[in-house]
C-alpha cells in the first residue's frame, strides 16, 4: 500500500483544531499519544466506517479505564502490567478488532503525574469521541467525492 | 488470524511479547526510573511480533530509526523555553516532516516523539531506553524471519 502523504496534513489540521478547542475550554489533556497513533493510522486506511470508529473508541476508552484502575489498585507495577496485558488480550478478542495501541494505554499511568492519570478515562472518552467522529466524517466525505469522480 | 500463522505460534508470540513488555517495566522498577517505560513499545511488540503488521515491519531498519529519531526530536523540542502548546505543535510538525522525508508510515513513532513533551522527560535514560527497546524490536523481526512470512503472502 502506498503512503498517502496528504493524510499527514489532514492529521496535523485535525489535531490542531482539537488542541485549539481544548485550549479554549481550558482542558489540559488534549494530547494522548496512543489515541493520536490510531487516528493517524485510520486516516491512512482506504476503508473506514462507523462500526470501526465506534470499536476503536470503545477499546481505547476501556483500556484507559482498566489501566488507571489497576494503577491505583495494585502497588506492584509488574503485577499490574501483567494483568493489564492479559485483560487487553481478552478485550480485543471479545470486540474482534486489532488495535495495538490498546496495549500501550495501560502503561501511560506509569509515566504521567498522578493528577493527570485520574483524568485519563474520561479524557480518553472525550478525545476519542471528537477525533474518531472527525476521521469518520472526513473519510465519508472522501469516499463520496471519489464516487462522484468515478461517475463522471 | 492468518492461516499461515498457526495457533501455537500465535500463543508463543504473545508470551514472548508480553514477557518483553514486563521486562521493560521490571527494568524501570529496579532502576527506579519511570522514564525508561515507553508505552508504545508494548503496542509495537504486539503489532510486530504477534500481528506481524505488514505496514510496520516491511522496512525493518526503520523500526529502530523512526521511533528513535522522533524521540530525539521530541526530547530536543522539550528543552526549548516555549509554552507547552507551542512544544506540542512544533513537535507534531517536525514529526510529520521527518516521516515524510524518510518515507515511513510507522504510526508509533508519532507517540515516541510526543511522549517526551507530554511527560516532560529530561533524563537521557529516556533516549537510551528508546534506542535499546526499538533495536530489540527490530532484531526480533529480523531474527524470527517475520518478513519472509510477509513476502510469501
Amino acid at each position: 500500500m502506498k503512503i498517502q502523504y496528504k493524510y499527514m496534513l489532514v492529521f496535523l489540521v485535525l489535531i490542531f483544531v482539537w488542541m485549539g478547542l481544548c485550549w479554549l475550554a481550558g482542558y489540559p489533556l488534549a494530547v494522548i499519544p496512543p489515541i493520536l497513533v490510531v487516528v493517524y493510522e485510520s486516516l491512512q486506511k482506504p476503508m473506514y466506517n462507523g462500526k470501526m470508529a465506534f470499536k476503536q473508541g470503545l477499546v481505547l476508552t476501556i483500556s484507559a479505564t482498566v489501566g488507571t484502575l489497576l494503577y491505583f489498585a495494585i502497588d506492584s507495577w509488574i503485577l499490574a502490567t501483567l494483568l493489564d496485558m492479559i485483560l487487553m488480550l481478552i478485550l480485543l478478542r471479545i470486540v474482534g478488532i486489532r488495535v495495538p495501541a490498546v496495549y500501550a494505554f495501560p502503561l501511560l499511568p506509569f509515566v504521567f503525574p498522578d493528577h493527570i492519570v485520574a483524568m485519563l478515562p474520561l479524557g480518553s472518552l472525550i478525545t476519542c469521541v471528537f477525533l474518531f467522529t472527525s476521521v469518520l466524517a472526513y473519510k465519508k466525505m472522501e469516499m463520496k467525492r471519489s464516487r462522484k469522480v468515478m461517475q463522471m | 488470524m492468518d492461516s499461515t500463522v498457526s495457533k501455537k505460534v500465535t500463543m508463543i508470540s504473545y508470551i514472548i511479547s508480553i514477557t518483553f513488555i514486563i521486562a521493560m517495566i521490571t527494568a524501570s522498577v529496579m532502576l527506579k526510573d519511570h522514564e525508561i517505560i515507553l508505552p508504545e513499545v508494548a503496542a509495537m511488540a504486539i503489532a510486530m511480533w504477534v500481528y506481524r503488521e505488514a505496514g510496520w515491519i516491511r522496512q525493518p531498519s526503520k523500526i529502530f530509526l523512526a521511533p528513535s529519531i522522533t524521540a530525539v526530536i521530541g526530547f530536543a523540542v522539550n528543552q526549548l523555553h516555549i509554552s507547552y502548546l507551542g512544544k506540542v505543535s512544533l513537535t507534531l510538525i517536525l514529526l510529520m516532516l521527518f516521516l515524510r522525508i524518510i518515507q515511513s508510515n510507522l504510526g508509533p513513532s508519532i507517540a515516541t516523539g510526543l511522549l517526551p513533551v507530554v511527560t516532560n522527560a529530561n533524563e537521557w535514560s529516556f533516549i537510551i531506553s528508546v534506542f535499546i527497546f526499538t533495536f530489540i524490536l527490530m532484531l526480533g523481526v529480523l531474527k524470527f524471519g517475520l518478513i519472509k512470512d510477509l513476502k510469501r503472502k
